[in-house]
């Protein structure tokens, strides 16, 4: 690969070497129990918000939300192929802010060709427009025997920063338990939020037994979460836990789970990065007003 | 396949609203003062198909083979592949019923006589298409910027071809002219419906008033 400015931006190597300089005094950090890779609480999807095509005015605007969740501290902005034009989107923000050293790269491979793994993850570094990604996971579960062999060889090739297995909508929670039992993934991505705790059960302790990262998808339902919850009262509690709105509320409930590493939700606006990023500061509920929270929100 | 059929329409579909008609206020942009100049003409072939039908209906055949040309080149592969995959396996679908527009137009029409209700109904959906479309923007609290125009727009486009599809006489004929459409406007529908809810009306409305149409006015295989 020729040697250019965009192939020497952060990547597997530049995160674990360069440990977010920016963030050293962040206390919304957690950390890759795999690897000790520090990464900030609550990060950035990409599904639905960044697909925006080749619109010139969609695009800058979404650079915006970019800039705006760099400059709160940054970390992990997760995207895949099958997002549409959402990695060329985040690659466009990221080449107009100089491509930042605290971003936490995570993107996923998508293809039910299991010879076609290694390009895909080609075209995705060209469309991020860097050189190595800190975490590739594989999207959904598809081809999932061959797409692992490829990301440990990666990652043993110093390639690539870590390996994980994404699901979502509670969909193959069973396979997944699998998986986490048979290889030495660093990360698994699942849907968790105040709706939707399945995860609870048996995924979520067995990531903890084993010091597997935790990624929450779909934090907000899609938007559909906030929207239900418009209007509703905020239990008491939410006064110690320094919340005046429900998403910061729903993101400290995902958050407080002792297994979970990050939240990624997906915006289209500058002032709701700032927002989630404030979610991981100040008070996480305990398991008590966890308890509270479940059961305010069951009463609504 | 159980994995599949845990999957919603709306789990399909990965853009917004509000990119999808931003889509339309790009390519109306881009191709000023086209938007203004397509509808005249499909106008003008349809007021020559009041005084020469086959001459008028061969032009109507051969802007609708240039319309869905150029909409599957530019808005289908250039702006709406890239936001939703599936569209570049209909790009070619588009340039297919161009060529079928295009064969049709050389041809010319076959003989016989067309029923008066189908051709009123043929220029009540081009009519709908032309001048009706453009103006759902407004009534969708959109601005004309990002109107959906026959000739530029799929939608719209597939509508004033069901109209052509009524103008012509013949099962093939009318079939070739109707089955893409006929396809675009459901998946459209579709598309709208999990968008947006209330715009899936117009592309609905214009798959049922032409299939009736079409049903009514063809008459039985002897």
């Amino acid at each position: 690969m020729t040697l250019t400015r965009r192939t020497m931006i952060t990547g597997a190597t530049a995160a674990l070497t360069l440990p977010f300089p920016a963030l050293a005094a962040d206390t919304t950090l957690r950390q890759i129990p795999s690897t000790g890779a520090p990464v900030p609480a609550v990060g950035l999807g990409s599904w639905i918000t960044f697909n925006v095509g080749s619109d010139p005015v969609l695009l800058d605007a979404c650079a915006e939300v970019i800039a705006a969740f760099a400059e709160a501290g940054g970390g992990m902005i997760d995207s895949s192929p099958m997002y549409g034009s959402s990695q060329e989107t985040i690659g466009y923000g990221l080449e107009k802010l100089n491509y930042p050293n605290n971003i936490f790269a995570t993107d996923k491979v998508w293809t039910n060709d299991a010879g076609m793994g290694p390009d895909q993850i080609s075209q995705s570094r060209a469309a991020w427009g860097i050189g190595n990604f800190d975490l590739l996971q594989v999207h959904n579960l598809v081809e999932w025997e061959a797409h692992l062999d490829t990301l440990f060889g990666l990652k043993q090739d110093g390639q690539l920063g870590h390996v994980g297995l994404t699901t979502s909508h509670g969909r193959r929670h069973d396979l997944l338990e699998r998986l986490m039992r048979d290889y030495p993934v660093d990360t698994v991505q699942l849907t968790y939020n105040l709706a939707d705790r399945e995860a609870e059960d048996r995924l979520l302790p067995l990531a903890l037994e084993k010091g597997i990262a935790v990624i929450a998808n779909r934090p907000f339902r899609r938007g559909a979460l906030p929207q239900y919850l418009k209007g509703q009262p905020l239990p008491e509690l939410a006064t110690e836990l320094e919340t005046e709105s429900w998403p910061q509320l729903l993101l400290k409930f995902i958050l407080s789970h002792p297994a979970l590493t990050v939240a990624i939700p997906a915006t289209t606006q500058v002032a709701h990065v700032r927002e989630n990023k404030a979610a991981a500061q100040g008070p996480i509920p305990d398991e008590d007003m966890r308890r509270r929270i479940i059961a305010h929100f069951e009463n609504l | 396949m159980r994995e599949w059929l845990s999957y919603e329409l709306a789990d399909l579909l990965l853009f917004s609203e509000r990119v999808y008609w931003r889509l339309f206020t790009l390519e109306n942009a881009a191709l000023w003062p086209m938007p203004l100049l397509a509808p005249l003409a499909i106008l003008a072939a349809l007021a020559l198909h009041g005084r020469r039908p086959d001459g008028g209906l061969r032009l109507l055949f051969a802007l609708l083979a240039l319309s869905w040309l150029s909409i599957g080149s530019n808005f289908i592969m250039q702006r709406y592949a890239p936001i939703h995959w599936a569209m570049s396996y209909a790009g070619p679908v588009f340039f297919l019923q161009a060529i079928a527009f295009a064969v049709m137009a050389f041809a010319g029409p076959p003989r016989g006589k067309n029923p008066l209700p189908a051709i009123r109904a043929g220029y009540a959906l081009i009519l709908a298409g032309t001048l009706g479309y453009p103006l759902l923007s407004l009534l969708q609290s959109r601005t004309l910027a990002d109107a959906e125009i026959a000739g530029i727009a799929p939608d719209p486009t597939a509508l004033v071809s069901l109209g052509a599809a009524l103008l012509t006489t013949g099962h093939w004929h009318r079939l070739t002219a109707c089955a893409v459409p006929f396809l675009w406007l459901a998946q459209s529908t579709l598309t709208l419906y999990v968008l947006t809810g209330a715009a899936a009306f117009a592309p609905g409305l214009g798959l049922i008033a032409g299939g009736l149409a079409l049903f009514l006015t063809t008459s039985p295989r002897k």
